[in-house]
């Protein structure tokens, strides 16, 4: 739940075909779930499920091990 | 049969010479473990998130295969440690839907049986243009 009590949608749920997107190679659709500083955004933010954010979780890490997303970003290099 | 997919970077100052034989020695390697590969691919040349052995760009290479007996996985692994150009290598268990050449063949296959559908319509065509006449 986000601090305003807003609920969101699970993007997930929503579109089933994004479901396919979930994967190491599609990194520019995973760059969308990391901050500008490279962190991954919690679940509660971004209303994905916890299926789903667990899916997420994993195959970002594999994707920041062949250096398709960054570990961390640093602001002051921009 | 078990199925698996490999990417793997290589130092990008080889060109096509010895870029093929990297792929090469590493598709006999998996050949004589008993492999066979399906489908394969090159990503070409890409900037890395972080330097990777003070390096900024990478060739990647894409490439999945099936084998049967998972134990030669290990062996593949450290073939890839000991050549000092390829830089970073991931292997990952796939189920056989996510084969590529699969999805491949069916698009061709769908292609195939539309052009089929269009000669008939012209020989329609030239019937009921000979009626006319």
């Amino acid at each position: 739940m986000a601090i305003l009590g807003k609920s969101k949608i699970c993007p997930f749920k929503e579109d089933s075909r994004l479901i396919k997107k979930i994967n190491y190679k599609e990194h520019k659709f995973l760059k969308k779930f990391l901050t500008d500083q490279g962190k991954i955004i919690p679940a509660h933010v971004t209303g994905v499920s916890a299926k789903y954010q667990r899916m997420l979780t994993k195959e970002i890490k594999k994707a920041r091990i062949l250096a398709l997303l960054p570990f961390i970003v640093d602001p002051r290099e921009n | 049969m078990k199925f698996y997919e490999t990417t793997y970077i290589v130092h990008s100052a080889l060109q096509e010479g010895r870029l093929n034989d990297i792929t090469e020695s590493i598709n006999t390697f998996v050949k004589s473990a008993g492999g066979e590969i399906l489908y394969s691919d090159n990503w070409g040349r890409k900037k890395l998130s972080y330097m990777i052995d003070k390096q900024k760009y990478g060739t990647y290479i894409y490439f999945q295969f099936k084998i049967l007996d998972n134990s030669h996985i290990k062996n593949l692994k450290i073939e890839f440690e000991h050549n000092p150009n390829i830089l970073r290598s991931l292997i990952v268990k796939i189920d056989e839907v996510d084969v590529f050449e699969k999805k491949k063949q069916e698009e061709e296959k769908k292609e195939i049986s539309k052009i089929d559908k269009e000669p008939k319509d012209e020989k329609l065509e030239e019937n009921s243009s000979s009626k006319k006449e």
